[in-house]
């Protein structure tokens, strides 16, 4: 019992430290190698240079993907945490339950190229929406709809049973119950998905490519217009050759500095609310 | 009611036969509750005294929740279940009436002390404002009124902004009692109400729930006999989903019938 405990607690341990090493690596090489390109100047405007992008900065790859991501989420999580609350207030047949669960799957399952694929088909050519922000947005919600949909049902069915129960049995009905009790319990974690969800869409460059993300645009303004995106941005700087190698650190920086920033922004976030609701 | 009262503790038929004519908040007849076609009560038939506290006592896994749930419906929100009989509440089935209504009318407090994450006040207004109640000062009476009869407004009165989850579990308790009666219910049920309270805590929800019973019908689901000894005028025993023997407290307590009931009381099983 005793040297399986131990055996136990070094496995454990041993997997602790290596997957540690590894992020911790990952991020101090991409910090390292792309740390001396960041200025304000990188961050404030739009690349230039003879072979684009090798000068100048990522402005409208950073606004591109926050359009990109904006649109991806408000179009994903709207359904996928109407679809939590179905599953977990309202649907009452278990068939009903394990369907919705495998079209989720499915949708989960779906290589992201292939749901650029279907993206471009659908809403660019015979929608005729173009390539454009909402374009790719669809396809970035489409994507995580799922990712959103299984935090949020899994935070529903974690809130106590008693509290909705107490509302229900004073006579309020679902509606009202999932507006005043479930929705203000849940926000934080439902905010902290919905964000990680968001960084998700972010790193996901098949579907842009696709349906909405170009060389070189200028900063967007408006959905129907296509945009440029930090993920796009880099897969050229790097296709380019040693040239833009430096920029193209840079970027992977801005990257991974702002899902860190927005994870560690979140967790902080869902913890204060987590605090403030058991205290 | 006297009836009722100066009984022994007999079996169900003939108890419900002495009690005919009687006035009872609530009738159950021959009510069955299945979780996916598994039997959890079984033709259950019994009737709840008015402005009487009606203890439900058995051993775990007997069905006692699922009897509470069954009558103000909440039963429905679970997945899988079927309900068979009836239930009454005055004479009217209680599947005719609307839910809202059923639940607004059978109170329900849960076993773990539950405040919405809102000040004192606004758990208290919650119910009232849904049912369209938003006179401030209509609201700031029933506050008031609600707490003192659960004896908790002079302890907490300087404090109904305050969180209610930041009260001691026996007040935030006496909340959840005080925010169930703001909808002016008939019937209180509780649902082991003080199985999370120090003894402290559950001595003042006894004396409160004492003093409730001559506004309120209350039924009680208890695992502490002691407490049922205490509080009840009626005790209904529930074994397997099967109700064993009933009766006033005092004749059920001092001579139960039925063997299985004797076993019990005695602690041999429960």
């Amino acid at each position: 019992m005793h040297i399986r405990g131990l055996f136990t607690k070094i496995w454990a341990y041993t997997g602790i430290i290596v997957v540690s090493v590894v992020i911790v690596f990952l991020f101090a090489f991409v910090f390292w190698k792309g740390g001396s390109t960041i200025t304000w100047e990188f961050l404030s405007t739009p690349p230039a240079g003879l072979v684009l992008g090798s000068e100048g900065g990522i402005l409208p790859a950073i606004t591109g993907s926050l359009a990109f991501t904006l649109t991806a989420i408000v179009i994903g999580a709207v359904p996928a945490i109407s679809t939590a609350l179905y599953l977990v207030f309202f649907c009452k047949s278990r068939r009903m339950e394990s369907m919705i669960h495998l079209v989720i799957q499915c949708i989960a399952g779906i290589p992201s190229i292939v749901l650029g694929l279907f993206s471009y088909s659908l809403f660019v050519r015979d929608l005729n929406f173009g390539r454009c922000i909402l374009s790719s947005g669809i396809a970035l919600g489409i994507m995580v709809l799922p990712f959103i949909e299984v935090r949020a049902e899994k935070t529903f069915r974690e809130l106590n049973p008693a509290m909705i129960q107490s509302a229900y049995a004073l006579g309020c009905n679902k509606t009202h119950t999932i507006l005043t009790v479930v929705l203000p319990a849940c926000r934080g974690e439902l905010f902290s998905g919905i964000i990680l969800g968001g960084c998700y869409a972010m790193g996901a460059t098949a579907p842009m490519i696709f349906t909405g993300a170009v060389a070189f645009a200028s900063n967007p303004t408006s959905l129907f217009e296509p945009a440029m995106a930090l993920p796009l941005h880099l897969y050229l700087l790097v296709a380019q050759g040693h040239t833009s190698l430096d920029m193209a650190y840079g970027t992977a920086f801005v990257m991974m500095a702002v899902i860190l920033i927005s994870n560690v922004l979140v967790t902080m976030y869902a913890r204060r609310r987590q605090r403030e609701w058991k205290q | 009611m006297e009836t009722i009262m100066n009984t022994e503790s007999i079996g169900t038929e003939e108890y419900v036969a002495r009690s005919a004519g009687t006035e009872a908040a609530m009738r159950v007849r021959e009510l069955s509750v299945s979780y996916d076609n598994k039997e959890t009560l079984h033709k259950i038939t019994t009737e709840f005294p008015k402005h009487c506290i009606t203890s439900i006592i058995g051993p775990s896994g007997c069905g006692k929740t699922t009897m509470l749930l069954s009558l103000n419906d909440l039963i429905r929100e679970i997945q899988g279940v079927k309900v068979e009989g009836e239930i009454l509440l005055g004479d009217k089935r209680t599947d005719a009436i609307p839910q809202e209504e059923l639940r607004r009318r059978v109170g329900l407090v849960f076993q773990t002390p539950m405040p919405f994450p809102f000040s004192v006040y606004k758990n208290l207004t919650y119910a009232p404002r849904y049912y369209g109640n938003h006179n401030k000062k209509d609201l700031d009476r029933i506050v008031k009124e609600k707490l003192a009869l659960v004896g908790l407004y002079d302890e907490i009165k300087t404090d109904l902004n305050k969180s209610a989850l930041k009260f001691s579990g026996g007040q935030q308790q006496r909340i959840c009692i005080a925010r169930a009666l703001t909808v002016e219910p008939d019937i209180l049920l509780l649902d082991e109400p003080c199985s999370a309270l120090d003894v402290r805590s559950i001595s003042v929800i006894e004396e409160t729930l004492l003093r409730l019973k001559s506004q309120y019908t209350i039924i009680i689901v208890t695992h502490n006999i002691a407490q049922a000894r205490r509080l009840s005028d009626k005790v209904i025993f529930l074994k397997d989903g099967r109700l064993i023997e009933e009766g006033d407290a005092a004749g059920l307590f001092r001579e139960p019938k039925e063997a299985e009931t004797r076993e019990f009381l005695r602690g041999i099983y429960g």
